[in-house]
């Protein structure tokens, strides 16, 4: 065999190995690495993830809060109930009756007064201003009101009537009426006149003299016709002022009684009907009468209780029934004057009131003017009321023990999540607590029949730990109190959550030392939660 | 002077067998299989003892290649009862090291010529590269598997997390000098072209997970530059388009030099693959620096919010949390540097047909050194084959046993070589495996004295 020959075997040989060997590898990976059988795996990671954090302080609360909140200089929370009720205004509290004033006069023409010329009469009337017994107007400044005139008179020549009250002024003007009275050929001739005495000062008793009369001066002037002369004339005056209102009124008002209807306060901080512990050391009842009537005024309270569940209590008073409220004087007319009655626990039972826990709290009276019957100078104008803000003020100092507070919702957890693939489920819950009052919580899982079937805790654990409150008598806290609680759930566990119909929330919470310690709450506390979740997980994929 | 080369040979040892435990890319037995004029490709400096040549086109020299130091194949995966193949995940964090790597460079070279003129050999040659490094440590892998709970109050460092993914093109042109007896140097210059790139930069992650809360913390700095042409959108290239695309350029060259001693001992050095890619096409930049807290949500934002108002800012929080990473997308050109190699080579040729060989090989990939150490043997069985066998320890590895085959028959050559035969043969067992493969044609200095073939 030549050498090419041999060549040519070998390569061909050579070649055939190499096509050989590279095919059995290459079969022989796709067998060996299998990698066309993958088929997955199993993942069972443990994660630990923080799930949710949030700070609560005394500030939000307040701002959230629908009650009132009162800080007093050095933080010291307290909630404040209020109403306010407002009686009757000026104009509907003293009523100005309509007057009547009638009078006549006589007069005879000159004798022997040639055809055309004229005669003038001047006469001066007083007419008497009749008030309410025993009451006095002096002086009115009129909204609304009007002066009716109504003249008759047998004069058989044209004539006219020229009224002036100069106690009747409009911007300083006196009231002056020409009415005229022209002869139509037949007798009486009768004309009547409406004035609107909108904006009038009307002065009735000025200087000093208290008589209710008014002066009124009329001019008559008759021009002589051609007519005989049938003297003695006639002039009739029907007078009539009606249906005034007024800005202001002054005078003496007598005696009257405004009722103060039925008040009703709730108090919503003792509507929870758990189980509840506590003592109270401080409260107030703040009565503030703002009165803008210019009278002297008694206050009488005919029932002033709490009530809670049907149960009352009153409030006793060295205060109580009556007391008097302050009024404007004749210079600070338009404006009010206040009186506050404060109940406290040196003048009253209100401590005890508070520690019956009440849900609402009552009060009715009525209020009397001029209670001595002393004539005095009185005064109203149209806005003139009597107000009445009633603060029931309860600081957060005290004690308390809140034995249970539970809360149940309805779930369905069945189809939420997959939780055969959850091994296992550690909750912490994580506070720094200003508060000194701690909490504790029992989640329990329920089925339909409200028949207990896990819980998140062997028993009621506590979320947080009071912090310490300092000495009084701040009793502030000033070291926070850091506390972490772990919930740990098995997978076992978890597949209860399958079959819970009902969650069933329940707390307790006590001021520091098992709420037997009195403690302040202050505008500054606050608790920092989170909670935080290491989650054992095992999916095929 | 003998001591010298002991000295030198043992301190070179040392370094190996004590470095860091990461894999290099390697093809260390085929450096000794010098009748391979391919030889040139590790240094510049050898010139084939033919007076031309040309390879097969695109079959003159295929190499592929794959490495972990972390677990292997067969304990990343396992046989599940089933019969099929499923994730290992003990096994994946039973061997891992505190840092590990991944590598897979294939060649294929489509053209390659080389021809003696003189004094000088000049080679020319045009490859496609895919060259995968990714370094990244055990921490990554734990807390992928296995959660973060196992870290709770520490701080863990995810670094390192360095990826090195490039294709390129590579036309290269080589000149080597017989300077005289003794001496040998080589040039290697090349001109490169980027297909596709991702290469991260500055990658610095850090998870801290605190006591009870379990806030996490998180650390986040880095830059992930790609260049990825698009083949599905609106914009997308097609493969052909892909392949002759002539943008993302680069240079690059390699030089060598070989010393011989004397009648026995020869010395060889080269230093491959110094240069880099200019990527400026299909780029996109990922980046982030950022550290923050993550607390939870907070729960005071839901007070008093209805359900739809609550579904509203769920879907805010979820927009906030990933924007608390806050990686902005930018399209920024990037310069990769290619993965530096030395080859440090010591001969000793006790016959004419036989050479033993010693070869340290040092890899560059990010600021760390990936050493090797080979020993070879080299023997000519006759006219037509030659064969090599050589042992490399690399990465605290010590069973790697190699082969290689030449097989001429003039004017084809035909070469085979591994560096781990068992990794050809079970590859799902070993942490290394490569194979080099190619046809050439071959011209001896005598050739027009040699009979042709005889067809």
């Amino acid at each position: 065999m030549s050498k090419s020959n041999m060549d040519i075997k070998y390569l061909l040989l050579s070649i055939l190995i190499g096509i050989i060997t590279l095919s059995t590898l290459d079969s022989c990976y796709k067998e060996r690495l299998k990698i066309h059988k993958f088929s997955g795996g199993s993942w069972n990671p443990e994660m630990a993830v923080p799930l949710f954090f949030g700070k609560l302080d005394m500030q939000m609360v307040v701002d959230k809060s629908e009650d009132y909140w009162y800080e007093d200089p050095n933080g010291l929370l307290s909630i404040v109930y209020r109403s306010e009720q407002i009686t009757q205004v000026g104009n509907n509290v003293i009523d100005i009756p309509n007057q009547q004033f009638d009078s006549t006069v006589s007069l005879l023409l000159p004798i022997g007064l040639p055809t055309g010329d004229s005669a003038l009469y001047l006469f001066q009337l007083n007419a008497e201003f009749a008030p309410p017994t025993n009451e006095r107007f002096d002086s009115i400044l009129i909204k609304e009101g009007d002066f009716i005139i109504e003249i008759s008179t047998n004069i058989n020549h044209d004539s006219y009537v020229d009224l002036i009250i100069p106690d009747f002024t409009r911007y300083g003007v006196p009231l002056k009426q020409k009415i005229d009275l022209p002869y139509s050929g037949s007798s009486p001739t009768t004309v009547t006149k409406t004035i609107s005495l909108a904006d009038y000062w009307v002065k009735i008793n000025t200087n000093g003299d208290i008589d209710n009369k008014i002066s009124e001066f009329i001019n008559v002037l008759i021009k002589k016709g051609n007519q005989a002369d049938n003297s003695p004339y006639s002039i009739s005056l029907s007078q009539e002022i009606k249906n005034i209102t007024y800005y202001q009124l002054f005078g003496y008002f007598d005696q009257y009684t405004v009722d103060i209807d039925l008040q009703k306060i709730d108090i919503s901080m003792f509507n929870h009907s758990a189980i509840f512990d506590a003592s109270l050391e401080e409260a107030m009842l703040k009565l503030n009468f703002s009165n803008s009537f210019g009278i002297p005024v008694d206050i009488t309270f005919d029932s002033l209780y709490v009530e809670k569940d049907g149960g009352t209590k009153d409030i006793t008073s060295n205060l109580l029934p009556t007391f008097s409220i302050n009024y404007p004087d004749i210079n600070n007319v338009g404006y009010s004057d206040s009186t506050i009655i404060i109940f406290n626990q040196d003048n009253s039972n209100i401590v005890d009131v508070i520690n019956f826990f009440p849900q609402k709290f009552f009060y009715s009276g009525s209020s009397t003017a001029n209670p001595l019957g002393d004539v005095i100078p009185n005064f109203v104008v149209d806005t003139s009321k009597i107000s009445i803000q009633t603060e029931v003020e309860i600081p957060l100092y005290g004690r308390y023990i809140v034995y249970e507070l539970t809360d149940t919702t309805s779930i369905n957890l069945e189809n939420e999540y997959n939780w055969e693939e959850i091994n296992s489920i550690d909750v912490n819950f994580n506070t720094v607590n200003h508060f000194p009052f701690d909490a504790s919580m029992q989640i329990y899982l329920t089925d339909t029949n409200y028949i207990v079937i896990d819980s998140l805790f062997s028993d009621i654990v506590p979320l947080t730990e009071a912090a310490i409150p300092g000495p009084p008598p701040e009793y502030r806290v000033s070291i926070p109190e850091y506390y972490t609680v772990t919930a740990s759930i098995t997978n076992q566990r978890l597949q209860n959550l399958k079959y819970a119909a009902h969650m069933i929330v329940s707390g307790k919470s006590s001021t520091y030392d098992s709420g037997t310690k009195v403690v302040k709450i202050y505008s500054d506390y606050s608790i920092d939660f989170q909670v935080s979740m290491k989650v054992n997980y095992n999916t095929d994929f | 002077m003998r001591k010298i080369y002991t000295y030198t040979l043992i301190i070179l040892s040392l370094i190996t067998l004590w470095s860091t435990k990461l894999m290099a890319q390697y093809d260390l037995g085929f450096y000794s299989m010098r009748a391979v004029p391919q030889t040139n490709l590790l240094n510049p400096a050898f010139i084939p003892d033919y007076k031309f040549h040309f390879g097969a086109p695109t079959i003159s020299s295929t190499y592929t290649g794959f490495g972990t130091s972390g677990p292997k194949y067969d304990e990343i995966l396992m046989i599940t009862p089933g019969d099929s193949l499923g994730l290992n995940t003990n096994g994946i964090l039973n061997n891992l090291e505190s840092n590990n790597n991944v590598i897979n460079r294939n060649t294929n070279q489509w053209l390659y010529g080389g021809m003696k003129w003189n004094d000088f050999y000049f080679s020319a040659s045009a490859s496609d590269i895919t060259d995968v490094n990714v370094l990244y440590s055990d921490k990554i892998i734990q807390l992928a598997l296995k959660g973060n709970s196992q870290f709770i109050g520490e701080t863990i460092d995810l670094d390192p997390l360095d990826i090195k993914a490039l294709h390129y093109r590579e036309y290269a042109l080589g000149v080597a000098w017989d300077v005289n007896e003794k001496l040998n140097i080589g040039i290697k210059t090349k001109a490169l072209f980027g297909k596709s790139a991702i290469y991260t930069e500055n990658v610095d992650l850090e998870l801290s997970t605190s006591e009870k809360y379990y806030n996490l913390g998180i650390k986040s700095n880095f830059v992930i530059n790609t260049s990825l042409p698009d083949f599905m959108g609106d914009s997308a290239i097609n493969w052909v388009e892909y392949m002759q695309s002539d943008a993302n350029f680069g240079l690059g060259f390699d030089i060598g030099a070989t010393y011989k001693l004397n009648r026995l001992w020869n010395l060889s050095a080269s230093i491959l693959d110094i240069g880099y890619i200019n990527y400026d096409r299909y780029l996109k930049t990922y980046t982030s620096n950022t550290e923050f807290t993550y607390k939870g949500i907070d729960a005071t934002q839901f007070i008093g919010l209805d359900d739809e108002q609550i579904e509203d800012k769920m879907t805010e929080i979820t927009d906030s949390l990933i924007n608390l990473f806050d990686i902005t997308e930018s399209s920024e050109v990037f310069r990769v540097p290619l993965t530096a190699k030395i080859y440090l080579g010591v001969d000793y040729q006790f016959s004419d047909k036989e050479t033993l060989g010693v070869l340290f090989r040092f890899e560059v990939f990010k600021n760390t050194v990936q050493p090797s150490f080979t020993a070879s043997y080299y023997r000519d069985l006759g006219d037509n084959f030659k064969v090599s066998a050589s042992y490399t320890i690399i990465n605290h590895n010590y069973l790697n046993f190699g082969l290689g085959i030449i097989a001429n028959f003039n004017p084809l050559q035909v070469y085979i070589a591994t560096d781990n035969i068992i990794g050809v043969i079970s590859p799902h067992t070993v942490n290394y495996g490569n194979i080099r493969f190619g046809i050439n044609f071959i011209f001896q200095k005598d050739y027009k004295k040699l009979p042709m073939i005889e067809l």
